[in-house]
């Protein structure tokens, strides 16, 4: 125990003036790191500020032009992630990956499964090892079950293990609460915390910055490739200020619901009649013209079920859906998008074609508008993307690809792509979880933009403070069925009760 | 890519994109420099032969089979499936128009129609199969590959036709403005499928659903249709194949349509340099074909040993799927 913390006291990896170029543009420009065991730091910065660089470089992904990695005070070979697992660097990545059909324990092993001399598995060790690693995460995980019968959250937890499996000093998470409900950020903290008390260090990537203030002990700021700041017990308010050039305006849900009250019409675009399906039970719903309408709920609880389920990409079977007066048919995305819904999911997987142009990207729905016949003239739809895409303040050519842009402009093209279609209901999906902090407000002041032009929004997030800043009324779920709806005086705090079951439920007044 | 950052690195860096953009370019263009380079060795090897409008003529006119079907699995490409059906159908088609002329006595007309039309039966068939029972059109078309073959052997009885009709006969002898009219059908059929794909509103559906299906769906793009749409104008160009290979002998022979589906499938990945090692396009395949067409003449004019041009297909074909492959990870870092 001594010797731990003598260890504890001087940093463990200590990462010096990293430089990493692609291209002729430089990703990194000397960055210094350094992580005691124990320690749980956050890093945090833009999009292209070069967290996800920094990490590859860490974990051996990809080679440092200039700079050292040590680790203990041993350097470590560039560009080799045998060498940095083996050193015990191990990470979580956004997405999941794991294999559906095999078992937690064959999961948790994947990649170095115990086996003997010419490649036989021993399938008794194996489990060992896994239920080792579960065992140190601090979360109980059915061993033998597949891993396709988990929910998303113990998938997550499945990663971490994975993690774990190996003989781990430093784990580094990379926005592991993107898709993951407030309950559910708590398990994951928790287990993260316990990680850190047995002298594991952490380091914590996220745009969530109340989830760095709760959580991490230190926190890294990269902006352009460089430390911009290095905070001990970083507080919110000085996050926001060392990574906003422009904060958000606090009086954007104020002004909002005064724009609304004004009322532009009590015209209901959207109706849904006791709606019923495989996660929702009999949901009514109508959102009117203007109005911004959030749905806030725990994974499962329905409330995305509903948006995917207007769109058209879930099918239902009871209960009826009408937009803009036509009735919605189960499972068809082209009658809910012909019927004028737009769905903005918060994973770009789901909305970008990444080898195409920004303008095939964004007139996609609407390019009948610019043909003539069969045959689309280039010239109008150009005209017209670059237009829209200057108000919306997306600075880039019609022509780029645009997988050549960064998340958060990605993201803005595709919400040009619904104000082209003139899409009259727009179902948000967790609209900025994957962006960085700067263009979060400039989508939350598009989708404002459209209400006030008279657009419906449906807005599924897991941030509370969005929903309490953007939204008119919420409409909270709780196990496929609404349990509350908030009218207004709601802020994030309510809305977590709410969502989280501490509230009372609706009908209970 | 050593460029120091802190020295000076404007010019480093110009020099550094510069360097970039060069290799990008000889990418893009490998195709073409390939073509260029094959016919200017196989020029200094035999001035007299191959350096002869005659030969041109000659590769032009040979190549219009593989042209018209590789434009139309180019689409299928595109769509991000797989037509393996392509080579059975076009014996298929050709036993089904052939049989009119032989069995009933026909007009050329009529079995130019039936061919087609066939063709348009086993796509729709495929389509079918693959958008609205989802089965993985690999297999899907396997399967409905290996019915078009038995039911091509069922039609002729596994016989040979020859001197099928003199009418017949003459698609392959007429000169359109000095060109053989196989080729100008085949130069017609990749124009229109390029016009197709590059400027319909089907076009941009089918190359969304190939580049992210998911996305696709979402955004109300009517997969099903399109892709059913996709398979039978495939089905149509291998039905279209089958006319101008039997016009050309005035003859059939069983299994007639073997042999055909790699060398469209080659010539469809070699034309991916051109959409930028990303995208399927269709004047990529059109000089696909014709680089294939021109080594294996130029390597029979060298008195090469006939197994030389499947060697050297399936070398030029391996390197140009292995600098494809580097290049889309290295855009779209898979």
């Amino acid at each position: 125990m001594v010797v731990e913390q003598a260890a504890a006291a001087r940093p463990w990896l200590r990462a010096s003036e990293l430089v990493k170029t692609y291209g002729g543009v430089a990703a990194l420009s000397g960055v210094s790191l350094e992580l005691r065991l124990g320690e749980i730091r956050g890093l945090v910065g833009a999009n292209g500020a070069g967290k996800s660089t920094l990490v590859k470089i860490l974990t051996g992904v990809t080679p440092q032009d200039a700079g050292t990695v040590a680790v203990d005070g041993r350097s470590l070979r560039p560009g080799r992630p045998h060498d940095a697992l083996a050193a015990g660097i191990a990470s979580v990545p956004q997405e999941l990956t794991v294999a559906a059909g095999l078992t937690v324990a064959e999961n948790v092993m994947l990649g170095h499964e115990p086996a003997r001399a010419p490649g036989f598995l021993r399938p008794r060790e194996l489990r060992r090892r896994a239920a080792r690693a579960v065992d140190s995460l601090g979360h109980a995980l059915p061993l033998d079950e597949p891993v396709g019968g988990l929910s998303l959250i113990d998938r997550r937890f499945v990663m971490i293990a994975r993690a774990l499996s190996y003989d781990t000093r430093l784990v580094i998470f990379d926005e592991p609460t993107a898709t993951v409900s407030p309950r559910e950020v708590a398990l994951l903290h928790a287990a993260i915390r316990r990680l850190a008390d047995r002298g594991v260090a952490v380091l914590y990537v996220s745009h969530h910055l109340r989830e760095i203030e709760e959580l991490c002990d230190s926190a890294t700021v990269l902006r352009d490739g460089r430390v911009s700041a290095d905070l001990e017990r970083p507080a919110h308010e000085q996050l926001v200020r060392e990574l906003a050039p422009a904060a958000e305006p606090a009086a954007l849900g104020a002004r909002r619901r005064q724009s609304s009250a004004s009322a532009l019409a009590d015209e209901a675009v959207l109706v849904a009649r006791g709606v019923s399906g495989e996660r929702l039970r009999d949901v009514d719903l109508v959102v009117r013209r203007g109005e911004i309408v959030g749905l806030a709920g725990l994974a499962g609880s329905g409330a995305r079920e509903l948006i995917l389920t207007i769109a058209g990409a879930v099918p239902w079977d009871g209960g009826e859906i009408e937009l803009n007066g036509r009735p919605l048919r189960s499972g068809s995305t082209i009658r809910s998008v012909g019927a004028g819904a737009g769905l903005l999911p918060g994973d770009r997987s789901l909305a970008v074609f990444p080898t195409h142009t920004v303008r095939h990207n964004v007139s996609l729905p609407s390019v009948r508008a610019y043909a003539t016949g069969p045959f689309v003239r280039r010239d109008g739809e150009r005209s017209a993307v670059a237009s829209l895409i200057e108000r919306i303040g997306l600075r880039s050519g019609t022509e780029t690809r645009i997988s050549a842009l960064s998340g958060g402009n990605q993201q803005k093209a595709v919400v040009a792509r619904w104000i082209a279609s003139g899409a009259e209901l727009l179902l948000l999906d967790d609209p900025t979880s994957g962006v960085d902090v700067a263009t979060r407000p400039e989508i939350h002041a598009q989708v404002v933009a459209l209400a006030d032009a008279g657009a419906a929004v449906l807005l599924v997030s897991t941030d509370m403070d969005e929903l309490a800043e953007l939204c008119d009324r919420v409409v909270v779920f709780a196990q496929g069925t609404v349990s509350h709806e908030l009218e207004e005086g709601f802020d994030a705090a309510g809305l977590l009760a709410a969502t989280t079951g501490t509230a009372p439920r609706k009908g209970a007044t | 890519m050593s460029v120091s950052v802190n020295a000076a690195g404007t010019d480093a860096a110009v020099g550094a994109r510069r360097k970039l953009s060069l290799r990008v370019a000889a990418e893009r263009w490998s195709l073409i420099i390939a073509f260029l380079a094959a016919a200017a060795i196989f020029s200094a090897a035999r001035p007299s032969t191959f350096v002869a409008w005659a030969n041109a003529r000659a590769i032009l006119d040979n190549a219009s089979v593989l042209c018209v079907l590789a434009v139309g699995v180019t689409l299928i490409l595109v769509l991000g499936e797989f037509d393996l059906s392509v080579g059975l159908v076009v014996g298929f088609c050709a036993a089904a128009g052939v049989s009119m002329m032989a069995f009933h006595h026909l007009s050329t007309g009529v079995a130019v129609a039936v061919s087609i039309g066939a063709g348009g039966v086993a796509g729709l068939a495929n389509g079918i199969a693959v958008a609205y029972v989802r089965i993985p059109s690999f297999i899907a078309t396997l399967a409905i590959g290996s019915i078009a073959a038995a039911a091509e052997l069922a039609i002729t009885q596994t016989s040979i036709f020859a001197g099928l009709s003199p009418s017949y006969a003459t698609i392959a002898t007429t000169r359109v403005a000095g060109l053989p009219l196989r080729a100008v059908i085949a130069a017609i059929v990749t124009l229109a499928f390029l016009v197709l794909l590059r400027a319909t509103v089907y076009g941009r559906h089918a190359s969304s659903i190939g580049d992210n299906v998911a996305a696709a769906r979402l955004t109300g793009v009517p997969i099903e249709r399109v892709t059913v749409i996709a398979f039978v104008l495939c089905g149509l160009t291998a039905g279209l194949a089958a006319v101008l290979v039997t016009s050309s002998a005035n003859s059939y022979y069983p299994n007639i349509g073997t042999g055909y589906l790699l060398p469209a499938y080659a010539a469809a990945y070699l034309g991916l340099s051109l959409g930028g090692g990303l995208r399927f396009n269709v004047l990529g395949s059109y000089l696909g074909v014709l680089l294939l067409g021109m080594v294996t003449t130029g390597l029979t004019m060298l008195n090469q040993p006939s197994w030389m041009a499947a060697l050297v297909q399936g070398a030029v074909l391996l390197v140009a799927v292995a600098g494809v492959a580097i290049r889309r990870r290295s855009v779209l870092g898979r």
